[in-house]
């Protein structure tokens, strides 16, 4: 069910929002929007399906820590 | 020539403190010093003064531009896109942890068995909304929002009063001298330095708003509404506000009033959702900012749709779940120093360096182009596309001299 409102909602954004707009819009235009949105779509359905990914704050933290020390909670 | 959005400085000081008491509000003002928070907070807002020069100073030196023009005017096409690309993750980053935070509060305090990814797209298409339809509407919007979000936090504030203890705030300053500072830290980092994402879309401003009143008067009014909020809950709940998930949220839920008004907390939850959502639209406006500056998009609304997806994607893997979310504020007043302060402070040393030491200051005082005068300034100003870019960087470096003189002007007169 997830999957099929994540499909909505990205499918709505690409035909109310990209496709009136491509005409105007140069290419690079469209390969920055179209980038952006893969990635978004990508991380978005990963989530939808349940494959864990790394989250950005456990990226950050042991950097952290390793530089700075151990922070207190 | 483009409509340039601006806003008055009302609107513009109410986006401020909202931004500000956004997600504060819903997190509570707890850190290590505990009942000497208020202490932290007015410290941690004396240490932001200097960096509320250094923003405004940079935004000052070359007006009707923002901190991203500044970046390639200064610094050049690859430093600068390196700067650029900089603010673009931090506020990215900065989206995403505020649209977890109202995620979060909402799960737990209403809708538990709610997927996430449906209160994500409802909050997200809000946010986008608010974002493609510019800072004008964002502004008005904003002054609505602040009306109600003060008159309820001043309500909550005065029926709380009769659940609060003076007690509740002693001993006072006990805690030792590194631990006031490093809260002080905390406050600096979250929320005030936080508002270094206004530089991103700063051209909002209208001639008569100066950068310095809007970094100095909105910084103060969000240290008084902040200052209030710390009391309220600390005053009401003791040492439970250092414990409690939101403690804004239980401070009000003890508000009764006779036996016919209580649960006021439902009062709080409608004031949260739209300050989460409103520092999220800031966020995402910024970041199309960032994207088209730094790809070279003609409008940053062209992007304010994929860049609001992506806040959503990356909202839901910038924490693992809820207890990482609270780990992490202990960590991120580092992991935001060198996006609020060391950044900054480049780009604004050699912004300085540039205006007075570049090519065209080489012209002796008597032969140095006189100030513009209003009229024609301002001519200059809708001259210039909202989205300049390298070539009227280059141009803006020309006309570097004259906006000096004239902000020397205005700096002695303020």
């Amino acid at each position: 069910m997830l999957i099929v409102m994540v499909i909505l909602l990205f499918g709505s954004c690409f035909l109310f929002d990209f496709l009136p707009n491509a005409k105007n819009s140069s290419k690079k235009e469209k390969i920055v929007y179209l980038s952006v949105f893969a990635v978004s779509l990508l991380i978005t359905v990963l989530y939808a399906l349940d494959v864990q990914v790394p989250s950005i704050s456990s990226l950050i933290m042991p950097i952290i820590d390793a530089i700075f020390g151990k922070r207190g909670g | 020539m483009k409509h340039k959005e601006v806003i008055c400085s009302r609107m513009a000081l109410s986006l401020f403190t909202l931004f500000c008491f956004g997600t504060n509000a819903i997190l509570g003002l707890s850190t290590p010093s505990k009942q000497d928070s208020w202490f932290a907070l007015i410290v941690g807002f004396i240490a932001f003064l200097p960096m509320a020069f250094v923003y405004a100073r940079a935004i000052k030196l070359y007006p009707g531009r923002n901190i991203l023009d500044v970046c390639e005017i200064v610094y050049g096409k690859v430093i600068g896109k390196f700067f650029q690309a900089m603010f673009l993750i931090f506020t990215l980053m900065l989206a995403a942890l505020a649209m977890r935070n109202t995620y979060e509060f909402i799960n737990i305090i209403m809708l538990r068995e709610t997927p996430y990814l449906v209160i994500m797209m409802t909050l997200i298409l809000m946010a986008v909304y608010l974002a493609v339809n510019g800072i004008e509407v964002l502004g008005r919007w904003s002054l609505a929002v602040f009306v109600v979000t003060i008159a309820s936090l001043l309500f909550t504030f005065l029926f709380s009063m009769e659940n609060m203890d003076i007690d509740n705030m002693r001993p006072i300053l006990n805690n030792d001298i590194t631990t006031l500072l490093d809260s002080a830290f905390a406050m600096f980092s979250f929320p005030l330095a936080e508002t270094i994402v206004f530089l991103l879309i700063i051209d909002f401003l209208d001639k008569k708003t100066s950068p310095y009143k809007f970094f100095y008067l909105g910084g103060f009014i969000s240290l008084a509404v902040l200052l209030l909020v710390f009391f309220r809950n600390r005053l009401t709940l003791g040492e439970f506000s250092d414990m409690a998930t939101f403690p804004s949220y239980v401070a009000s839920r003890l508000i009764a009033i006779s036996m016919y008004f209580s649960r006021v907390e439902g009062l709080i939850t409608t004031n949260f959702i739209p300050l989460g959502f409103l520092k999220m639209s800031i966020c995402t406006l910024a970041a199309s900012e960032g994207f088209s500056k730094l790809f070279g998009v003609s409008h940053r609304r062209k992007l304010a749709f994929p860049v609001g997806l992506l806040v959503m994607a990356l909202s839901g893997i910038v924490h693992e779940n809820v207890i990482q979310m609270f780990q992490f504020i202990d960590y991120y007043r580092i992991y935001a120093f060198p996006f609020e302060v060391i950044v900054p402070l480049i780009i604004w040393i050699g912004a300085e360096v540039k205006t007075r030491f570049g090519k065209n200051s080489e012209n002796k005082p008597g032969t140095q182009q006189e100030p513009k005068g209003e009229a024609q300034e301002q001519q200059s100003k809708d001259e210039v596309p909202e989205h300049a870019g390298s070539q009227v960087a280059e141009d803006a470096g020309e006309i570097s001299p004259s906006t000096v003189e004239a902000d020397a002007e205005n700096s002695q007169g303020g």
